[in-house]
């Protein structure tokens, strides 16, 4: 499980920090990689920018994707992400605090895998997590496509 | 000269000539002559001295016949001369003698003159007697066909009066006059036709009902016509009034003739007058609907327009005029399309804007006139029109063609609608719907940025307060964690007002998909759930079956949630709660008339109830009447509900009493 990355796309720092402390306190150990906003995602994943150079082979096991980010926004990354060969089977979940309609809409016609609308109650926040992370990292199994 | 002879002197020819005995005797007497010439000597001059004063006679009476007839007194002579010539010839005269010849030529002459001078006598008295039986019987036809004319007159249906000259004394009335001025003959005839003429400055009532003051003017208008008459010998179509034996004016129509004497002098004057009162009120009842189908014409805010067949206008009315501004003398006799032209242009209309007009636009404008022609009729004709001071009126035209009794066309009347201010007020709506369009954007993004961005910050207050107690439990006194406590009670309840905000922002925004929903298993539905989300209340609940509305399922589901939401919290201190859904017969008291036969839905509870004097704080967003820690919620349900009722074209109320329970109504349009 420890092998295993889990991505984060998040601007706000609170949001970020209140994430990592959910995952502290369901004690998932997993690598972290954090992104601010869906450029930096991309660069990650498609090792540009500051990742150039990135071995590409290692993909993150789940990406949390926050919707409303500065630059790029969730649903524009999330569309790069399902556009190409490399990350289009890569489980996406949204994890945003809005539960407009329109946002579920949206996510679900680019290819979403799970849209979980953060709790203000940060107990229920933390179980969220928990249950994510269980279900993505350890229940989920899919295919290892890596970049040649 | 026969031809030319009078009658009588025909008929007396006639007479003369006629063929009787005296010819006879003639030729008779003419033959014993001859006889007794070739045989004279056997049967003896006495004989031929016997016949001859009648052949004498008949000679002469042939003499006067020939004359009569035109041959002439001669050729008779001489065959008298040649007889005797013959007869002295062959000796016969000497019995008599020549003598005796000429005293019986003589004789027969004689016995001739007489019998003319008879005839001549005879033939005066005859002329008379024919001069008198003719001028009789002249005068008998003539007095006939004045007792007939007099008939006529008499039987007239109009009443007919004869005049003198000069004096203007009434010789002759007959009895429709009479009747017509309900007066007596005797009080008309020697009197003069003022006698039944109204008097100036008398006021009457007419035969129509109408009053009527004779005035100077009506004398001086009858005066002139009256003088006119004196001109031209007659007069047609005199309309003035009389007076009937009710007192009433009549209207009459007068034809009056002057008759004129033997001598073609000037004797009198017939008048024959027509009551009109039955054609002047049908006059007044045409001019009556007349006036009114003017007044419509003139007062309707649609532009009317009457051409003749020649597509000239010679009608249009007040709101035609104002259109185009034009006078009305600027337009009557011209065609709409000489005022109207439009070519191929940039345009700037009445509702200012400004179009372009493009060939196409034109022609297809032009080609429906086609139809126009063919049906006779063109409705929703889309056209324009030019104001005078040349901008572009978008109008649109009924155009009816006009017949005659005979189905040949007469001209057209069109109804022409101004579409300026239809123009304006599309593009108002279309400026207003755009400002609603961004308000409504505003409005979800508002809303997206509440959903979004407020829980953010609510999560940190939460999230970190919780971390603080976690981390730091044991440096903070408990006072400390208590406040921390509820720090994180009030951001979960911000939290709570914030998504309750978006859900009735979301009804608002919310795209309306009707269809048929059954209110009743909604209810049902409802109700089967708070029962399983509250498993220790026994709450007795009715469904009234088979409520079935026109409207959106999902916010009439939310609309039923919130009442029936309201009605279970509401009765939770009730020993024996009871919630009924169904139908209603109260009206509600401040619906329209045209709302009145609408349905009515009621959500009943026995609950708390509340006090009918907040009763309109009730439906406002936040608006509570019971305390928070008494009843949870955040005082967006009833709020909810009304905007549900309202998108449904419906109304909400509500009534109660405290502890009486309450009863929330709705309607859905």
């Amino acid at each position: 499980m420890s092998n295993n990355i889990i991505m984060v796309v998040e601007d706000n720092q609170d949001d970020l920090d209140l994430t990592l402390r959910a995952f502290a306190k369901n004690n998932i150990l997993n690598e972290i990689v954090i992104a601010r906003d869906g450029v930096e995602a991309l660069d990650y994943l498609f090792a540009t920018g500051a990742h150039q150079g990135r071995d590409l082979r290692v993909m993150p096991e789940v990406i949390l994707l926050d919707l409303k980010m500065p630059r790029m926004g969730g649903i524009e990354a999330l569309k790069r992400i399902r556009s190409d060969a490399r990350t289009k089977l890569l489980p996406v979940v949204v994890l945003t605090s809005s539960d407009e309609e329109r946002d579920m809409i949206d996510s679900y016609e680019c290819g979403v895998n799970s849209y979980i609308r953060k709790p203000v109650d940060f107990n229920q926040f933390v179980d969220a997590v928990r249950q994510l992370s269980l279900y993505w990292v350890v229940l989920n199994q899919c295919p290892h496509i890596l970049a040649p | 000269m026969a031809d030319r002879a009078s009658p009588l002197q025909n008929r007396l020819a006639d007479r003369l000539r006629r063929p009787g005995t005296r010819p006879l005797l003639f030729a008779l007497s003419l033959l014993v002559y001859l006889l007794l010439v070739l045989t004279g000597k056997n049967i003896g001059h006495t004989a031929s001295a016997a016949f001859f004063p009648v052949l004498t006679a008949a000679v002469c009476w042939g003499w006067r016949a020939g004359l009569a007839a035109g041959l002439g007194a001669f050729p008779v002579n001489a065959l008298l001369l040649a007889a005797i010539g013959i007869d002295w010839r062959i000796g016969m005269l000497n019995p008599i003698g020549l003598t005796g010849h000429v005293f019986f030529i003589i004789l027969g002459l004689l016995i001739g003159f007489l019998r003319d001078l008879y005839l001549q006598r005879r033939r005066t008295e005859l002329l008379l007697e024919e001069q008198i039986m003719q001028r009789s019987a002249d005068l008998e036809r003539a007095r006939s066909a004045e007792q007939r004319l007099e008939s006529v007159l008499e039987q007239s249906a109009d009443g007919v009066f004869i005049t003198e000259r000069d004096t203007e004394k009434i010789l002759l009335v007959n009895r429709a006059m009479l009747e017509l001025a309900g007066m007596g003959r005797e009080e008309i005839i020697g009197g003069q036709p003022y006698c039944f003429m109204p008097d100036i400055g008398t006021t009457y009532r007419t035969t129509l009902g109408e009053e009527i003051t004779i005035d100077m003017q009506y004398y001086e208008k009858n005066y002139l016509v009256q003088q006119k008459f004196l001109e031209k010998g007659m007069l047609r179509g005199w309309e003035y009034y009389i007076i009937n034996g009710r007192g009433e004016l009549v209207p009459v129509e007068a034809n009056v003739t002057q008759l004129i004497d033997g001598n073609g002098n000037r004797a009198g004057a017939i008048s024959m007058l027509r009551d009109i009162t039955e054609r002047k009120r049908a006059e007044s009842e045409l001019n009556r609907a007349n006036d009114f189908l003017n007044n419509i014409i003139e007062n309707s805010v649609e532009c009317i327009i009457v051409s003749d067949s020649t597509g000239h206008i010679t009608k249009i009315n007040r709101a035609g005029l104002a259109l185009m501004g034009y006078e009305l003398e600027d337009l009557i006799g011209t065609t709409p399309m000489s005022v109207s032209s439009v070519e191929e242009g940039l345009y700037e209309t009445t509702a200012g804007e400004e179009i372009w007009l493009s060939r196409e636009d034109i022609e297809s404008s032009y080609a429906r006139m086609g139809d126009f022609l063919r049906d006779g009729k063109i409705s929703n004709y889309a056209s324009y029109l030019r104001h005078k001071d040349g901008r572009l009126i978008e109008v649109e035209h009924n155009i009816t063609m006009l017949y005659d009794p005979q189905g040949s066309p007469v001209g057209s009347v069109s109804m022409t609608r101004d579409r300026t201010m239809r123009r304006r007020m599309e593009r108002e709506l279309s400026r207003q719907s755009e400002l609603l369009s961004q308000a409504n954007r505003e409005l979800e993004s508002f809303a997206y940025s509440v959903s979004h961005d407020l829980r953010a910050p609510l999560r940190s207050i939460s999230g970190f307060s919780e971390a603080l107690e976690e981390d730091f439990s044991h440096q903070l006194p408990d006072e400390a964690k208590a406040y921390l406590q509820r720090i994180r009670k009030a951001s979960g309840r911000m939290a709570l007002l914030i998504d309750d905000i978006l859900k009735l922002s979301r009804v608002s925004r919310h795209e309306m998909r009707r269809g048929q929903v059954d209110l009743s298993a909604l209810a049902s539905d409802i109700i089967a759930q708070l029962r399983e989300h509250s498993p220790g209340r026994n709450v007795a609940c009715t469904v009234e079956p088979g409520i079935t509305v026109h409207g959106d399922e999902n916010l009439l589901h939310i609309m039923l949630q919130n009442l029936l939401d309201n009605a279970w919290k509401y009765t939770i201190r009730q020993a024996s709660p009871e919630v009924y859904f169904g139908r209603a017969d109260e009206a509600d008291p401040r619906a329209p008339a045209h709302e009145r036969s609408r349905p009515i839905f009621c959500v009943r509870d026995n609950g708390v109830g509340f006090d009918m004097a907040f009763a309109d704080k009730l439906f406002g967003a936040f608006q509570r009447l019971h305390a928070e820690q008494d009843f949870p919620g955040t005082g967006i349900g009833l709020a909810t509900v009304q905007r549900i009722a309202g998108r449904h074209g419906g109304r909400v109320w509500a009534a109660s009493s405290p502890g009486n329970g309450a009863r929330f109504y709705f309607t859905l349009g």
